[in-house]
């Protein structure tokens, strides 16, 4: 089951505009490794699932998985051979938006090199470039 | 631990916009501040504060004009992607004073529950410890090849190396082996479709009241 809010306040938002890079989330906290976003966007909440699936198959019952973004954003579309006109279209899905550097999924309790494919497979499912990071000590 | 001497120039100029133009000359802006004297804004090569990162070097010796103190590596700030560093904090310390730093935990072996099939959590990566200047450790290792699934070390089953006392709260979990999950049934999940909820009670009201009609047109 994808991923949406339980209550909100309107069903329809406007698309709005992704500005500047992530200053929070944008360090493995839980895990120890993740992906990384490097460029703005949108990631669906089907996206997310997918990728989540792709790792849960192939880590199969080992490791353990934290998705760090929620998608609170609700999109909308016109059904298909409409008119213009008419008012704006039902929403259709959720999104999450991903400002650079965003740490998207995080695996954790796995040898790095399987975290690695993993993490590999999931950000073949998702539609921004994303980098490999590993948990940093802190200072 | 390493310790070595870096150059650094006092720094004229502060704010945003002259850091920026520090880092593109090939610079990193700092701070040395402590020990009861002003904050001073300094500058140092990007060589010399790779170096230190690399290394995670926490004592520096920092030769500012004709002073050299003895610094603690306080804070690196990174950007966003933790490529570049941006800026740095020293503290100044005496060598015979008690600091507080975070200090790696190395994890020193494979569990035996995590080769049967057991998941390996580690939340707390990092200790705070207190210890002499002289004395900080690079890491504190701690053995975990005879932890079987279930097992847990917790921060207060930890012995610190000689002259290091550790402060983080003794009932912090450093490692556990949790059993594997058992695996979600995904056909049940696709029949489940949750309706979305409107939060505020006014439009709750306007929704009822605009679907009710249609309710009585469909039954009818």
């Amino acid at each position: 089951m994808p991923l949406m809010p339980k209550r909100i306040q309107h069903r329809k938002t406007q698309r709005g505009r992704i500005k500047g890079k992530a200053r929070r989330g944008n360090t493995v906290a839980f895990g120890d490794s993740g992906l990384q976003s490097l460029e703005p966007g949108w990631i669906t909440a089907r996206q997310l699932e997918a990728a989540r699936v792709a790792i849960s198959h192939f880590l199969a019952r080992e490791g353990r998985l934290w998705i760090r973004i929620f998608p609170h954003k609700s999109t909308t579309s016109r059904p298909a051979e409409s008119r213009m006109g008419k008012g704006k279209g039902e929403p259709e899905q959720w999104v999450a938006r991903i400002k650079p550097g965003t740490v998207v999924i995080e695996v954790g309790g796995v040898p790095e090199d399987l975290a690695v494919q993993a993490l590999n497979r999931a950000a073949h499912k998702l539609p921004l470039r994303m980098k490999m990071v590993h948990r940093r000590h802190a200072w | 631990m390493n310790e070595q001497t870096i150059k650094a120039e006092r720094r004229e100029e502060t704010g945003s916009s002259a850091a920026r133009r520090l880092r593109r000359n090939g610079k990193i802006p700092a701070v040395v501040y402590g020990h009861k004297e002003d904050a001073v804004p300094i500058q140092l090569d990007a060589e010399d504060v790779n170096q230190i990162f690399a290394h995670r070097m926490m004592m520096v010796s920092l030769k500012t004009g004709r002073t050299t103190d003895q610094v603690l590596v306080k804070e690196v700030q990174l950007d966003p992607f933790g490529e570049e560093i941006l800026h740095l904090d020293f503290e100044r310390v005496a060598m015979d004073e008690v600091v507080e730093i975070e200090c790696p935990v190395e994890f020193v072996g494979t569990p035996k529950g995590a080769a049967a099939g057991g998941v390996t959590e580690h939340p707390v990566t990092d200790l705070t410890v207190q210890c002499l200047p002289g004395d900080i450790p690079e890491n504190i290792s701690v053995r975990v090849s005879e932890l079987e699934i279930g097992d847990t070390i917790i921060v207060g089953d930890i012995e610190a190396p000689e002259g290091v006392e550790i402060i983080t709260e003794p009932e912090a979990v450093l490692i556990t082996i949790r059993p594997p999950e058992e695996l979600e049934e995904e056909e049940e999940e696709l029949l489940v479709e949750e309706p979305e909820l409107i939060g505020r009670e006014e439009d709750e009201e306007e929704v009822e009241e605009g679907e009710a009609p249609e309710r009585s047109e469909e039954t009818g």
